[in-house]
């Protein structure tokens, strides 16, 4: 049996074992490929993400802030995009706290209107609110903010591209935002890195097998296409001096 | 024939594609063995323990920060802790910059700086041989702004990045980082930025790739079915 022929058995039963793979590897590959990243990752879903810092209006003194709290790590002031309103917020050793940048005083806890006006000064779609879900529980937070643990405010809007925009209760600000097209990304590139579940580990042990059987069975492929297209038997036939 | 056909067309498109197609298994064959966790770096770099602001910590309100009037837009401000003194980072749209919490001078990241940065954020075993700026984009920093190098004497080849700006850890860069940096590159033939997997030469590749797949598994439908039933060989 001649290498042709290993390298044709080869190619043709590794195919047929990770043929499949190889399919889905190439067409998740190539949507991921032909769509475009910023907008998978939804920039051109939301504006508003930094608005200007308000300098021009008057602020409650830093030290009456840091009064009575010793563990302040950082602190920022932003600007709520919905009513331009001023905050601080402070990085503490258990957590963040946002307070009324005007008055000084704590804001009160956001609900479900005023989260619901935040995601709508973020959101740059057409589409109306349809729902405003506070996730009380890491195990409701879904699996495409993954690494996030609950409470988290979710806000789905009725567009063509399914939005979810994720806010937190805390800060108010925009945690991440999720669309069809980013699902479908997501769900492609479990398929392709084969962690069907985490979707984030490429060491798993099922890519780790296919992975090179689908090498050697392009490398097969390629030795293959290259004897078949006779450079081989032509230089072979010359050497044995065949006409 | 057409099955024939077919299949002519298969060689000729997978000759063409052939070597990508065994450039991304090859390059993927690295990513699955190639530790994630080695690759990024994970344990050679850690921001310190934040420290909290000091009752007696003499602070400017930020309403007097010296921002000239034809500054731009502010787009951030914090208050923080860089390398020990507490600063004001301010994100304009122009740029980033630190200036002193308690007078609003600027603070900038020097080399001694960039020292005592990176002993306070690297975890290996190894010393720190040298600290360099790059003012401008290097293979390793990219779009990550001037940056801090400072390299390690460790046997992973460590180099951390701090941001000029704001001195920041920008990245963290290894051997094996390096290693699974050069076949992203053939994995997503951006060959000058490496991170664009949106660029007409891959696109074109994948199209064809996905062609010659499709058709390779019908083809083995068709070659495996009829093996059975008649003899298989007489077609070759």
């Amino acid at each position: 049996m001649n290498f042709a022929r290993i390298a044709r058995l080869g190619h043709r039963w590794l195919a047929l074992l990770v043929g499949w793979q190889l399919a889905l590897w190439t067409l998740s590959g190539l949507y991921m490929v032909v769509v475009d990243l910023d907008f998978i990752h939804g920039d051109t879903l939301v504006r508003n993400v930094a608005p200007p810092v308000r300098l021009d209006v008057p602020l409650a003194r830093l030290s009456a802030i840091r009064e009575g709290r010793d563990d302040i790590r950082a602190i920022r002031l932003r600007t709520l995009p919905d009513r331009g309103q001023p905050v601080y917020e402070l990085v503490r050793a258990d957590g963040a706290e946002l307070l009324d940048a005007r008055t000084g005083r704590p804001m009160p806890v956001f609900d479900a209107t005023r989260i619901r006006a935040l995601a709508a000064a973020h959101y740059a779609g057409s589409g109306p609110v349809a729902t405003v879900t506070l996730l009380t529980r890491d195990a409701d937070v879904p699996d495409e903010i993954r690494g996030r643990r609950a409470p988290v405010w979710r806000v789905d809007f009725d567009d063509w591209t399914a939005t979810s925009l994720y806010l937190d209760p805390v800060t108010g600000r925009l945690v991440t935002r999720r669309h069809r097209f980013w699902r479908w990304f997501d769900f492609l590139w479990s398929l392709h890195i084969m962690d069907y579940v985490a979707r984030e580990d490429v060491n798993n042990p099922l890519l780790r097998v296919a992975a090179p059987l689908a090498f050697v069975t392009a490398a097969f492929g390629g030795w293959l296409a290259f004897h078949s297209f006779g450079f081989l038997q032509r230089r072979r036939r010359a050497a044995r001096g065949d006409t | 024939m057409k099955l024939l056909r077919l299949r002519q067309l298969h060689r000729w498109v997978a000759l063409v594609v052939g070597l990508q197609v065994l450039v991304w298994t090859a390059s993927g064959l690295m990513f699955a063995w190639l530790d994630q966790g080695l690759v990024a770096g994970e344990a050679l770099a850690e921001a310190p323990v934040p420290t909290a602001l000091p009752a007696a910590a003499d602070l400017l309100e930020p309403a007097r920060l010296p921002l000239a009037a034809d500054t731009p837009v502010v787009r951030a401000l914090e208050l923080r802790e860089v390398d020990g003194r507490w600063v004001y980072r301010v994100e304009t749209d122009a740029d980033v910059r630190l200036l002193s919490a308690s007078d609003g001078a600027p603070v900038a990241i020097d080399a001694a700086a960039a020292r005592r940065l990176a002993a306070s954020h690297y975890r290996g075993q190894g010393r720190l041989r040298t600290v360099q700026l790059h003012a401008t984009e290097t293979l390793e920093t990219r779009e990550l702004g001037a940056a801090w190098e400072a390299a390690f004497d460790d046997a992973t080849g460590t180099r951390l990045y701090f941001s000029n700006a704001d001195g920041s850890l920008v990245a963290v860069r290894t051997d094996a980082w390096r290693l699974k940096d050069l076949f992203w590159m053939l994995h997503t033939m951006d060959y000058r930025g490496r991170d664009d997997f949106n660029n007409p030469l891959v696109m074109v590749a994948g199209t064809a790739a996905a062609w010659v797949g499709l058709t390779g598994v019908w083809l083995l439908a068709r070659v495996m079915r009829p093996r059975r039933e008649a003899d298989g060989r007489a077609t070759r």
